[in-house]
């Protein structure tokens, strides 16, 4: 898989951004009203940033991105998982709206045109049904959150949301645009961490 | 080419004998030190196969695909223990710590038997490393299971979320060892470094814990 320069450039900005986000989120655990959902939220940053080291790594190794399963990946789902998780218990007892069907649904075509470009490649492809998997819950959980959650956190359901986005337009993309793609994804990562802490300062989760 | 089997038969033995004479605590560190071995072995079957499915080359294999066989199967007892026996906090960092120790000592024996222990400083950097990382990565998991355990909701998320964690942290080990130079002695202290920052972390705990 080729690299562009641009990307080098994104995946360090990227790593820069997530460790002193974990290291502020941490710190900031003991004045919220939550410590251990902040310390939780914390992270799943850092297992982002850990598949992003892991990515960063391989290429300045070996000169290329790895093919198939990776541990980036894994790292990645696993961060996305810690996100779900912290949602999932914000959502707990909410109704759901029948227009979230929507979401999965969207997600299945987005992981239908990556399977596509794959080329038949066993590991490829069952990295992207997994990934399919886990956007089509988060989506479901941060959509859900942002139609019936109204207090303090909702603007950290917003920025989730724009997170999730990105993350879907950067798996659909490639060349300078997916380096591009990367960066909004690091801004969507900062936002998501800004507004987790203000809103947990002032809300207390629901359990 | 090493008889596995048998290594792990020698290792074990004894330990079987203990558990038989000792109690509480020690009895059970020993039962998770000999699972922990025994993962080892099926970790090492599964490794085997997955290099002949895959089509990997060795070094391919040992970045990508063994740490999440292997950290897979180091979670596996200790999820176990930990949803059906119900232990207390120190109960599940003391099987963590087993079994990450029995992993670590199976593979080294392994690696001894292959490669020769003839060089001294190798086997004593190569045992250090992977003896601290196996015990980390499961430590890792371990304290990971502890602080979030009351939210019995979260616990699929949470199990996931630990896999992917320690097979990062153990993907970025075996990556770094695997190229000569610079990364391979950056590897290596990266367990030792990492050791440090969690003593000192649980240190500074501790202290604050007492004033």
């Amino acid at each position: 898989m080729k690299i562009w320069p641009m990307e080098d450039v994104s995946n360090v900005i990227q790593m820069i951004v997530l460790i002193v986000t974990v290291v502020l989120v941490w710190l900031s655990a003991d004045r919220t009203k939550e410590p251990t959902i902040a310390r939780f939220f914390s992270l799943g940053m850092f297992v982002y940033f850990l598949g992003t080291l892991f990515w960063s790594l391989y290429i300045l190794l070996f000169g290329e991105a790895t093919a198939g399963v990776s541990p980036a990946d894994i790292g990645w789902i696993g961060a996305y998982c810690f996100l779900i998780g912290f949602l999932q218990i914000t959502a707990k007892g909410k109704r759901r709206p029948k227009w979230l069907i929507i979401m999965p649904v969207l997600v299945a075509c987005d992981t239908a045109v990556w399977i596509s470009w794959a080329g038949g490649n066993v590991g490829s492809i069952l990295n992207d049904v997994v990934y399919g998997i886990i956007m089509s819950v988060l989506a479901w959980y941060i959509f859900a959150n942002i139609s019936e959650n109204k207090g303090h956190l909702r603007p950290f359901y917003i920025s989730a949301a724009y997170f999730f986005i990105m993350e879907m337009v950067l798996f659909t993309s490639w060349g300078t645009a997916y380096a591009y793609f990367d960066l909004m994804t690091t801004a969507g990562l900062v936002a998501m961490a800004v507004t987790f802490v203000r809103g947990i300062s002032s809300e207390e989760v629901a359990r | 080419m090493i008889y596995a089997e048998n290594v792990f038969v020698c290792i074990v033995a004894p330990l079987i004998v203990s558990i038989f004479f000792t109690k509480g605590s020690a009895r059970r560190f020993c039962i998770f030190l000999t699972l922990g071995i025994f993962m080892c072995l099926l970790a090492a079957y599964i490794n085997s196969y997955l290099l002949v499915v895959t089509g990997y080359s060795v070094k391919q294999a040992a970045i990508c695909v063994t740490p999440i066989s292997e950290e897979l199967m180091k979670l596996l007892p200790l999820v176990f223990y930990f949803l059906v026996f119900e232990p207390d906090d120190d109960g599940v960092i003391m099987a963590a710590v087993a079994i990450g120790v029995g992993f670590a000592t199976f593979e080294n024996c392994c690696y001894m038997l292959g490669a020769g222990a003839a060089d001294f400083t190798t086997i004593m950097i190569r045992g250090f490393a992977v003896g601290i990382m196996h015990t980390l990565c499961t430590l890792a998991v371990a304290l990971i299971i502890v602080l979030f355990g009351k939210y019995h909701r979260l616990m699929p998320v949470i199990f996931i979320g630990v896999l992917a964690a320690s097979v990062t942290c153990h993907a970025i080990y075996n990556m770094l060892v695997s190229v000569a130079g610079p990364p391979q002695y950056i590897g290596y202290g990266l367990p030792m470094a990492t050791l440090i920052i969690v003593l000192l972390y649980m240190q500074r705990r501790k202290l604050r814990g007492s004033r």
